[in-house]
């Protein structure tokens, strides 16, 4: 009786997905994602799954890709319990690595995640473009990149197409100095990865430029009040206040406290991590700050204001109901630069393990430009991108809407 | 039941007092301590964080001083105090932002504590009713993990309900409003929230020390059998030390809405923990010492931090803790425990 | 119909008895019956990932990738299984030794500390380190009773990561070490490639796994079955009446929290040769909770239990939720279709250790003693002074 009952199950199972794994006629080549997709970290990966999935959607739409047509499959998840998780995202590349239908992978989010996924997908040689990940010892020799590509460190498959926290950081220090014209900050950061890395670089920076800092803290995410910290931080009369991390780690929390404790007047400056949408949905950092808000900036690992943006936003919108948040656009332009390479690929033929080649070795040829909504970019021996923009927002006045273009930094140009 | 625990007992009249005045003086002592060391501004900052941890510790201390569990969900009740009290006043009253006359302020405050600490106490007796009293006989890693378990069902409740990103709770009372005394300038929130939780605790004082239910629980802390024998109601008893406990969680919950304008389905269990550490620290089972201790460590949170020392923070109350367990298990304030079997 | 009944009680017998005849061979063969079990399992594991549904859900590479995953809460499970489950001492900050046997082959074998040692003996060196820090952290709880013990070894749990996240030079900090170097075992060189430890082949670890955790179990059973595990149940169910027995409750204890550190300085090791990071985020509060809940559905006390709970909740959380979520989407089932299970595991968690505590206390397999343990004790007149509540007051022996 009992072991019916589990036929009949394992039946059904089958059928479910089998139907899911069925595939159409024609060719179609698999586009993985792996981003966390679960807790705080959702509401910044759904914008870049949708992004991809434009892109995707539209290129199948023009006519495919010479006879392939693109599927965005799986859409796999890198979090564990609500949060992003290095083993759970090794995990996934074994997912992905072994499957042949796919020819390359968008992702991960953070960068911590991508340090475990970075050794098996280059392993693998599997294409691999991340919109979001700014930490430098991801690609970069001297920050100990090579120690994460040991099995193939010339034959690179990672690529990203957003800037690094070595630019961010000291962007926003000479934003700090030039700009607002501040010379004494107090920087906090919140003890993880990614914002003390980006504190650091900040600080270094800010110091090398001829201001100072007056104090810095670390706060864990778990910290509720700031007041103390806040407290005595004032004491020693800064005039600009740095934030290292992301909304979910406090950002807006020492906002709002930082007004209650009679620093409103001080401008706050914060990475990436901060800007996440606008004042009227609930949990992004204008709307934890609420008022407070007034007088923050934030910084974007990428170009802020590029030319084909109203057209992106229009047929985002289209598609979507929803404006276009954070890193929508750089994972609009991971695919692009993915889509390219298939196209290329494709013409050389090959069963799948042949074009997974294709596909990552004219990805990361660093004489290929790909013209993405971003500009035309291409990538260096390293994997990183071209355009070193990092661009800053200003918190809306009045307080409605989203962060507002403020200005840019190219280190290219420098 | 093994050796009575640092109880409730009922002294002789005038050493209880001499007692309490003695506390009072160190603490007075402690105050000014600070005042010289970490200055004015960041005593209103410790005073306030202190008031919470307080409110919160006394919960812990009562129910382990009368059925010997540490109810790990009591910080998450804590939490669950502060999203109902943030639904209120959002979704039911409608109101978003301060609220600048008196009178209506004054009735808001006290609708919101009403209910919010009502909710709460229903929440903490139908914890004890339906987690805890089943296993009353069992072994002692039992009850524990249950209420490991009931934490975790509590805060995902809340993730479920609320989001996993911080919600914004309206601070009625506008924390701009300063007073300058004493050298600092001390916003009026801060100085409600002390004054408030001073109240509630010489009211819990007063009804352990003067009621009838208040004589029945501190015998059941000092010895459960001998209690029933003189017909102290057991279920009860424990029945209502929850809901004591609980409604002072709940205003700890209002309370922290107010002061800091936001809250977060996962920032109960860490507060609870600090404020077990209180409790602990004054001696588990005195509720005038869990009330000193979590004075202090309000002002080792904001002492570390003032000095720089934010990182380790968390790891420095921690260690305070275990340092107090293994040196002095019966705290600061309670009575000697003998050895354990 | 009698004869049914009949023939069903002659059957029930029947399989009785083998299962006790089972139960007897392996009690006198304990080794051989785990070296047996382990290499059947082994072998089953892989051949059933490979048949539908299973094999549906992901690619082979990845279910034996998930398998040794598993394995190491396997290990986790085995180890908090001496601590909590035989010697009755309940840690809640068990992934600090965890930590401490992944940063000690991180020191030993990555390019943030310029060291290359070999694999086999860094999983001994890991084993002891964890071990001298499972006495240390242990040593200051000796005189403590449950609930202050939970607390002490949560505080250890929480101080734990903290400390590795601020000394940065010695575990570069909230980056963590990266890079760390996979497992190097000498005479394996001389092996094709397919048997190399690779980014991209798990094959190599399962086994690996297989192999510490079969050594693992006789170990722990030979332990169980010692003087040193029966001292050990001894102090569990009361300590005073051990003491008085001439068990040296201080020895006993330490060893406890050494041995039980050790499987944990095991497991961080592998898990630090697989994934090539340490950071202190992989250690936090939610990995004891976790390996607990596992002892505690498993069946505390019973190795084979533990090991098949935490075998069966890792593969669950891995793979097999991901896959409801999938099921119950396609199916459109309301309301559960909305659900996303992974964002809620600590949820199920909570419900299924209360629900336990509450129905089931000595888990799903728990050892015979145990069971008849926590069943006998809660009609045990014994317990007649105190009052049941539901009895009229005045109601007493």
């Amino acid at each position: 009786m009992k072991f019916s009952k589990v036929a009949v199950l394992a039946a059904t199972a089958a059928l479910v997905f089998g139907a899911c794994n069925a595939t159409t006629g024609g060719k179609t080549l698999k586009i993985a994602i792996d981003l966390p997709l679960q807790g705080s970290d959702k509401a910044a990966s759904d914008p870049i799954v949708n992004g991809v999935k434009l892109a995707i959607k539209e290129a199948n739409a023009a006519g495919g890709l010479n006879g392939y047509t693109l599927t965005v499959d799986p859409i796999l998840d890198d979090a564990l319990n609500g949060a992003h998780d290095a083993q759970t995202g090794a995990k996934n590349m074994q997912t992905a690595v072994n499957d042949s239908a796919i020819g390359a992978l968008i992702g991960p989010l953070n960068s911590s995640v991508a340090k475990a996924e970075i050794p098996i997908t280059n392993k693998a040689g599997l294409l691999q473009c991340s919109p979001a990940n700014t930490n430098e010892g991801l690609t970069k020799p001297q920050f100990g990149a090579l120690d994460i590509r040991k099995d193939n460190p010339t034959k690179i498959n990672y690529v990203r197409v957003v800037t690094t926290d070595d630019k961010q950081g000291p962007a926003a220090a000479q934003f700090a100095i030039s700009v607002l014209k501040k010379t004494k900050a107090y920087v906090i950061d919140d003890t993880e990865t990614f914002g003390k890395g980006i504190a650091d670089n900040f600080v270094k920076e800010f110091g090398a430029e001829g201001g100072t800092v007056v104090a810095r803290d670390g706060a864990p995410k778990s910290t509720t009040d700031y007041t103390a910290l806040l407290t005595a931080a004032k004491a020693k009369g800064p005039d600009v206040v740095y934030f290292g991390g992301v909304t979910a780690t406090g950002g807006g929390i020492i906002r709002k406290q930082m007004a209650q404790v009679g620093m409103a007047d001080i401008p706050y400056i914060g990475p990436d991590g901060i800007q996440d949408g606008t004042v009227e949905t609930s949990g992004t950092f204008l709307n934890i700050a609420g008022d407070a808000a007034k007088g923050s900036y934030s910084s974007l690992a990428a170009i802020g204001d590029f030319p084909a943006k109203k057209d992106f936003t229009d047929r985002y919108v289209k598609e979507y109901n929803v404006n276009p948040t954070g890193y929508s656009a750089t994972g609009y332009a991971c695919a692009q630069v993915v889509l390219e390479a298939v196209k290329q690929a494709v013409t050389k033929g090959g069963d799948n393990a042949a074009l997974r080649e294709s596909i990552r070795a004219y990805a990361v040829d660093p004489s290929h430009t790909y013209k993405t909504i971003l500009g035309d970019i291409h990538f260096d021996e390293n994997g990183d991108t071209s355009q070193l923009i990092v661009s800053f927002y200003k918190a809306p006045d009045p307080l409605k809407g989203d962060w507002v273009f403020d200005s840019q930094v190219d280190f290219a140009k420098k | 039941m093994a050796a009575p625990s640092a109880a409730l007992t009922a002294r002789p009249t005038p050493v209880r007092i001499s007692r309490n005045v003695r506390m009072g003086i160190l603490a007075m002592l402690w105050v000014v301590a600070f005042y010289a060391l970490i200055g004015p501004q960041q005593v209103a900052n410790a005073l306030t964080l202190g008031a919470i941890y307080a409110l919160i510790a006394l919960g812990y201390t009562m129910v382990y001083g009368i059925i010997e569990l540490i109810n790990f969900a009591h910080g998450d009740v804590f939490m669950i105090g502060a999203f109902v009290a943030m639904f209120l006043t959002t979704n039911v009253l409608g109101i978003h932002g301060s609220i600048n006359d008196p009178i209506r302020l004054t009735v808001t405050l006290v609708i919101v504590f009403a209910v919010t600490m009502t909710a709460t106490s229903i929440l903490g007796v139908a914890i004890e009713r339906l987690a805890y009293r089943p296993l009353r006989h069992a072994p002692r890693l039992a009850p524990l993990i249950t209420a490991i378990g009931v934490s975790f069902i509590l805060q995902n409740v809340a993730l479920f309900l609320f989001g996993p990103a911080s919600v914004n709770t309206p601070q009625l009372i506008n924390p701009g409003l300063h007073l300058d005394l004493l050298g600092a300038s001390v916003a009026y929130v801060n100085i409600f929230i002390f004054v408030l939780a001073i109240v509630l605790m010489f009211a819990l004082n007063l009804f352990v020390g003067r009621t009838r239910l208040g004589r029945a629980m501190r015998s059941t802390a000092q010895d459960p059998q001998a209690s029933q024998l003189m017909g102290v109601d057991l279920n009860q008893t424990i029945a209502v030390t929850f809901l004591i406990g609980s409604a002072l969680a709940g205003a700890a919950g209002v309370i922290q809405g107010i002061y800091l304008g936001s809250a977060k389905w996962d920032f109960g269990f860490n507060g609870g923990l600090k404020a077990f550490t209180a409790a602990v620290l004054g001696g588990i089972g005195n509720t005038t010492g869990a009330a000193l201790g979590g004075f202090i460590i309000g002002f080792l949170e904001v002492a570390a931090a003032s000095k720089g020392y934010g990182r380790w923070s968390e790891a420095i109350v921690f260690s305070v803790l275990i340092a107090v367990l293994i040196f002095r298990p019966a705290g600061l304030f309670g009575q000697q425990i003998g050895e354990r079997a | 119909m009698n004869a049914g009944v009949g023939a069903r009680n002659a059957r029930q017998r029947r399989g009785g008895d083998v299962r006790d005849t089972i139960r007897e061979f392996a009690e006198q063969h304990r080794s051989t019956s785990i070296i047996v079990a382990m290499a059947v399992i082994a072998a089953v594991l892989p051949v059933l990932a490979a048949v539908p549904p299973f094999s549906l859900f992901q690619p082979h590479n990845a279910w034996v990738d998930g398998f040794a995953n598993a394995g190491t809460y396997v290990l986790l499970a085995v180890g908090l299984n001496i601590v909590v489950g035989l010697a009755g001492l309940l840690d809640l900050g068990y992934a600090a030794f965890f930590a401490f046997g992944a940063y000690a082959y991180a020191y030993g074998a990555s390019p943030f500390s310029h060291n290359d040692l070999p694999f086999l003996p860094l999983l001994l060196v890991g084993a002891a380190v964890a071990a001298t820090f499972g006495v240390i952290l242990g040593a200051p709880t000796l005189r403590l009773r449950g609930d202050y013990l939970a607390i002490v070894t949560f505080g250890f749990g929480e101080i734990v990561p903290i400390v590795f996240l601020n000394a940065e030079q010695y575990t570069n900090g909230t980056n963590g070490i990266g890079g760390v170097y996979q497992p190097t075992i000498p005479l394996l060189d001389r092996l094709p490639d397919s048997f190399q430890f690779s980014f991209t082949n798990p094959w190599p670890f399962y086994v690996l796994m297989i192999f510490i955790l079969t050594i693992v179990m006789i170990f722990a059973y030979r332990l169980q079955d010692s003087r040193l595990g029966r001292a050990w149940m001894a102090i569990r169910e009361d300590e005073l009446a051990a003491a008085s027995s001439g068990v040296n409750t201080v020895t006993t204890k330490l060893l406890a929290f050494a041995l039980g550190a050790s499987t944990a300085g095991l497991a961080g090791v592998f898990n630090a040769a697989k994934l090539t990071v340490v950071s202190p985020d992989q250690f936090l509060f939610a990995v004891s909770f976790t390996v607990l809940a596992m002892i505690v559905l498993g069946g505390m006390g019973n190795i084979w239990g533990v090991a098949v709970g935490a075998f069966v909740i890792s593969t669950i959380q891995q793979t097999l939720l991901k896959q409801l979520d999938i099921v119950f989407h396609q199916l459109g089932i309301p309301i559960l279709k909305d659900v996303n299970f992974l964002s809620y595991q600590f949820l199920l968690y909570g419900v299924a250790l209360v629900l336990m505590m509450l129905l089931r206390s000595e888990g799903l397999f728990p050892s015979g003693r145990r069971r008849r343990e926590l069943h006998s004790a809660e009609d045990s007149a014994g317990e007649a002074l105190v009052v049941d509540p539901a009895a009229p007051t005045g109601g007493l022996v």
